[in-house]
């Protein structure tokens, strides 16, 4: 430790505790859940269960839910004896892979208040609170909100705030819930005791047990007469780091601020599944969209809580003795919303022939990079007319096919039926095709309405006819073109009138005779 | 005096209409870019009502009659085309000083397919105008059409063959158009709500 470091760390030295109230300063909360080792199996609450060691032979009871304990089982017990003291004991094995999973769920459910937060030493979740603190009203809100919000889970858990992950960690172990609750800093009154309301003084009167520190450690410390994190501040720097590591010496400077601690931050599945087994096996689309709606819920909460978007989504109908049926539903772009399928997949079942009763579906989507939410305007009046028209666009492909929808484009080029494509109808929200250049320069005019086939045309005395007799009113037109392609044409162009007003666009082909009719002016 | 105070009031209240100026005033119009049409429908072709065009054959001019209204759209929204017996031609488009882009092409296979399609254009208020040519169409869905056509601020214009005009309609106008003279079209307002029929010679020009 440089020499510069060794300073008096007791709340009025110059290197103080930040104090709470500074613009930018980090909040962090911390979510400790103690019990989460025999939590995670499930034991219901009126029948005693119990982890036990997986050790072959002897094995002994490591932690027990309340029905057991009050029946006397207690730890280090063996399974014989608290067996004796609650014959219909269950009992399991600490299992670490069910634990980390139930671990990450919960910061899952999490991210609903915060995207960064980093799992600890397999009970405790460490949320950076402090960008969200404005929206969820501050603080004392936010705390109120998240105990609300995990009293319908089945854990028990210790939430302490501090200004440091390092600190908020171990008031959580210590069980020092409250941070306002001055009562536990009044136990060392002292000349140099830091305020109780700041960090050191809140650290001050942290058991060392509560730093998950190696068991040596502890032990050298305990001989040392040192037991809290005031006793181990208070001693000099470099001889503390000497005897008990530079590591822990570190870690303390850390739980005060004093040097940054970068974190890893946990990072969620990108891929939802869900499935449902229906009570019944069910052709009826509407039981089936009923169904899919609760899906649909839970992927609501997917995209809340991991802040992406679903651009595609496939449903998969498992049925009895025939391959499941997989239906793709697919958008223009990317929405954070699912309510936004609902009418999509209603559409898309009342058209979907189903070959057999469906026993259960899945639902799967693939998360794509978070997107900004939907805009609106500031007081949310003004329709969103980018969402609203992907909206009709997705629910016209949705029923009609993606065929039926298109949009058209000219394209420079002199054989009237090559100058202009169906474009994909969303093209045009990310480029527009206002340029006109070099389609049709000439200045014959051309007619708003196409034939998708030239349609041959009856000669009667020599003129073409289409319902009547038809009469120039201009031409002709000569355009031949497209020998590159093997498609090319050589053809005469006229502006046609019949008896009833109505006026044509029609050719002579001059390599195989004969009169077509191409389009019409309308 | 205070009698005709009531009536003023008795006439401003929503769902009592009059074949009076007031009414047809509070309607939004979209100029038809065609004076003595303009003067027919006072003012132009209402927005946010059911428009009905009896042509038979196709091809008449019926498009270039909509051709000054249509590019008088302002905004950016779509211009839905639902179920075109042809192929709208984007060259000629462009060449009217039409944003093709603008264009959506939609293809129906089924009647109903295009009167629903109209309706979700019309709930959407993503368009700017919806033309379609449903073909057949009975009374319930042509009102369904326009108590949705109401909801929305988009001009709604429906090509039917003249035959239906026999057939009742809840449409808010009706117009039979017929070949005139070499570029003209004769217009006959067969009904306008709140307005009078009529039947005005407009010359649309050589397309």
């Amino acid at each position: 430790m440089p020499g510069g470091a060794r300073t008096d760390v007791s709340g009025h030295g110059p290197v103080a505790a930040p104090t709470p109230g500074r613009a930018l300063e980090s909040v962090w909360i911390c979510l400790y859940f103690n019990k989460i080792e025999i939590e995670v199996h499930k034991f219901s609450n009126d029948c005693a269960g119990a982890l036990v060691t997986d050790s072959r032979h002897a094995p002994r009871i490591l932690q027990c839910n309340e029905p057991a304990f009050a029946r006397g089982v207690r730890f280090g017990m063996s399974v014989s004896a608290a067996l004796a003291l609650a014959p219909d004991l269950t009992m399991a094995v600490r299992d670490a892979a069910l634990e980390r999973r139930a671990l990450e769920g919960l910061a899952t459910w999490a991210m609903r208040y915060t995207p960064a937060i980093s799992i600890v030493a397999g009970n405790a979740l460490l949320l950076d609170v402090r960008a969200s603190l404005m929206l969820f009203g501050g603080l004392p809100a936010l705390r109120r909100l998240i105990v609300a919000d995990l009293a319908g889970r089945h854990y028990r858990v210790t939430l302490s705030s501090a200004p440091t992950p390092v600190a908020a960690l171990w008031l959580a172990r210590a069980g020092r819930a409250d941070p306002a609750d001055p009562a536990a800093d009044d136990l060392h009154p002292g000349n140099n005791a830091p305020p109780a309301g700041s960090l050191a003084g809140r650290l001050a009167t942290l058991p060392i047990a509560c730093f998950g520190w190696p068991e040596r450690v502890r032990r050298t410390l305990a001989q040392m007469g040192v037991e809290t994190f005031g006793d181990c501040v208070r001693l000099p720097r470099d001889g503390f780091a000497r005897r008990v590591g530079a590591a822990c010496r570190q870690e303390l400077d850390r739980a005060l601020g004093l040097q940054p601690e970068p974190r890893a931050w946990y990072r969620p599945a990108r891929h939802f599944t869900a499935t449902l087994d229906l009570p019944a096996e069910t052709a009826d689309a509407g039981l089936l969209v009923a169904a899919t709606r609760r899906l649909l819920c839970k992927l609501d909460a997917f995209l809340v809580t991991h802040q992406v978007a679903v651009q595609t989504l496939w449903i998969r109908l498992f049925h009895l003795g025939h391959p499941a049926s997989l239906l793709r539903i697919g958008l223009l772009s990317p929405v954070t919303d699912a309510r936004y399928w609902h009418e999509l997949i209603r559409l898309r079942f009342f058209h979907h022939e189903f070959t057999a009763p469906v026993h259960a579906l899945t639902v799967e989507a693939h998360a794509t990079d978070a997107v900004m939410p939907d805009g609106a305007d500031l007081f949310g009046t003004r329709p969103d007319r980018g969402r609203q028209e992907l909206g009709l666009l997705e629910q016209l492909c949705v029923r009609l096919g993606d065929e039926a929808v298109h949009g058209i484009c000219p394209v420079p080029e002199h054989r009237p039926e090559a100058a202009w494509r169906p474009v994909r109808p969303a093209d045009r929200l990310v480029r527009r095709h206002r340029d006109a250049t070099g389609c049709g320069e000439s200045g014959m005019s051309r007619p708003l309405w196409m034939l998708r086939e030239p349609q041959a045309l009856r000669i009667v005395a020599g003129r073409p006819v289409f319902r009547d007799a038809l009469e120039f009113e201009a031409g002709p037109e000569r355009i031949e073109s497209g020998w590159w392609d093997g498609r090319d044409i050589r053809r005469d162009y006229y502006v046609a009138r019949n008896g009833r007003g109505a006026r044509f666009w029609v050719f002579e082909d001059r390599r195989a005779a004969g009169w077509y009719l191409h389009g019409l002016f309308g | 005096m205070p009698r005709r105070h009531q009536l003023r009031k008795l006439l401003q209240t929503p769902g009592i209409g009059a074949a009076a100026r007031g009414v047809r005033q509070r309607r939004p119009v979209l100029p038809t870019g065609f004076a003595d049409l303009d003067r027919a429908l006072a003012g132009g072709w209402p927005v946010g009502a059911l428009i009905e065009l009896l042509v038979e054959p196709y091809g008449v001019g019926e498009f270039r009659l909509l051709l000054p209204a249509l590019l008088a759209l302002d905004g950016d929204r779509r211009i839905l085309l639902v179920a075109p017996p042809y192929i709208p031609y984007a060259p000629a488009f462009m060449r009217h000083g039409f944003d093709a882009s603008r264009i959506l092409v939609v293809h129906c296979r089924r009647h109903d397919d295009v009167l629903w399609t109209v309706e979700q254009a019309l709930h959407s208020g993503a368009c700017a105008a919806v033309l379609a040519w449903p073909g057949a169409a009975d009374m319930r869905a042509l009102r369904r059409l326009q108590l949705a056509a109401e909801r929305s601020d988009c001009w709604v214009v429906l090509f039917r063959p003249s035959r239906s005009g026999r057939q009742r309609s809840p449409a808010v106008l009706r117009v039979m158009l017929r070949p005139g003279g070499r570029s003209d079209l004769q217009v006959r307002i067969l009904k306008y709500r709140g307005g009078r029929p009529c039947s005005v010679s407009v010359d649309i020009g050589a397309g």
